[in-house]
């Protein structure tokens, strides 16, 4: 069985652009794409055990976050931007027919890689993602530490609070520890969050998606993932309690379990 | 009235936010007020260096940084534990039981809200929530 030690971290080259991505395992390749503000170690705990289910997992750092600099030395400010990014990577690596799953901005990254590039996907798995997601301020206020001061509070304060109400206060810490790699890309990534908007272009999405939703996350509004999945023509929605905004991260196993079994479903593994 | 009308609750409100580390970490380089409005119910804070040095429950003539403001209603949903302090104060509908047909999705509600120097409210984000969760604990 690995274990987060056996993650291999390698550097690749998309467009021009120096790129970090964890790797583990063989078998279908598993894009797996982290929330504003953070990083690929999100999924620290998770990758190992997407390789014992038989995924070829990948977790990048997006552009501008941990280890990956920006694109030309300037944020995204769209999930589109981001999505054709990860497009660009799967591209450059030759990944064959991935999956692709992602959490919070990388949840909608997920949904915007599916409404342009479906045919070249296997399935998708949003986590704590929507069609559309209005549901928190566009934050340009913030760009500059001058005008925000306190921005990293307010990002990290918005990143915890989300957490399943029972996870352990060491997980909460390390999680808030994460967040503190890239303020500059979280103002680009929550101005994409909040400006997001694909939800008329989901039917036409003819691979199996799945839109997942942990109960304590008060960002996702149960309805919007509702309207999500109904927009889906192989949608399928599920909700968890005892979960947040954080489910590879939170509850690694279960989370591990459903993406293995949903794709084992589509014939996938 | 509200619960803030309660002279002992403000007391042991402003003893426990002196007695709160964190939040004296957070507001040690301030100087300023933070008035705290529940209804028609107000409790201003004068806060120096970390600690609340004054308060009293009429506005004062010196004015306040910034506020924090709500009904009753979405106040006890913090103290009862129902909902989190970023759950509240950041805006954002992010409830459609009143809307299920959800014409209003984008709209930028907040149950409380945040006034005034809001440059300062968010430098000071951290002692606020600390703020936050003090007044719950001494409400509970």
């Amino acid at each position: 069985m690995a274990t987060p030690e056996d993650i291999t971290g390698r550097y690749i080259n998309v467009d021009g652009t120096r790129t970090f991505y964890d790797e583990l395992g063989e078998g279908r390749p598993l894009v797996c794409i982290h929330t504003a503000g953070a990083s690929s170690l999100e999924y620290r705990y998770i990758l190992p055990l997407y390789a014992e289910h038989g995924f070829h997992a990948y977790a990048l750092d997006l552009p501008g976050h941990s280890r990956s600099y920006p694109v030309n030395w300037r944020q995204h400010r769209s999930i589109h931007e981001h999505a054709e990014f990860v497009y660009a990577f799967v591209r450059t690596l030759g990944l064959e027919n991935p999956v692709i799953t992602g959490c919070s901005i990388g949840g909608n990254i997920t949904l915007d890689y599916a409404a342009n590039h479906w045919r070249e996907m296997a399935a998708g798995i949003a986590m704590e993602g929507l069609g559309r997601s209005p549901t928190f301020p566009c934050p340009s206020h913030a760009v500059h530490p001058s005008w925000a001061p306190g921005w990293q509070d307010m990002m990290e304060r918005a990143a915890i609070e989300s957490l399943g109400r029972n996870t352990a206060p060491a997980l909460v810490e390390e999680l808030r520890w994460q967040h503190r790699n890239a303020q500059v890309s979280a103002v680009g990534d929550l101005e994409g969050w909040s400006q997001h908007d694909v939800l008329a272009r989901l039917g036409a999405v003819e691979c199996p998606l799945m839109v997942l939703r942990g109960e304590d996350d008060f960002w996702v509004p149960k309805e919007l993932v509702d309207e999500t999945v109904a927009a889906l023509p192989k949608g399928e929605g599920l909700h968890l309690p005892d979960i947040g905004h954080y489910p590879m991260f939170e509850d690694p196993a279960r989370i591990a379990d459903i993406t293995a079994d949903f794709c084992r479903r589509h014939g996938l593994l | 009235m509200s619960f803030l009308a309660d002279a002992a609750l403000q007391q042991r409100f402003v003893d426990a936010l002196n007695a709160n580390e964190a939040f004296s970490t957070q507001a040690a380089v301030f100087d300023g007020a933070i008035q705290i409005e529940v209804d028609d119910d107000c409790l201003w804070l004068k806060i120096y260096k970390g600690r609340v040095i004054d308060h009293q429950t009429t506005p004062s003539p010196f004015g306040y940084t910034f506020k924090l403001h709500g009904p009753e209603a979405s106040w006890r949903m913090l103290l009862s534990g129902e909902r989190l302090w970023a759950d509240l104060t950041f805006p954002g509908k992010r409830r459609f039981d009143d809307d299920p047909r959800l014409e209003r999705v984008g709209e930028l509600s907040a149950d409380i809200r945040i006034e005034g120097n809001l440059v300062e409210a968010g430098r000071l984000t951290e002692a606020t929530f600390e703020l936050a969760y003090t007044l719950r604990s001494v409400a509970a």
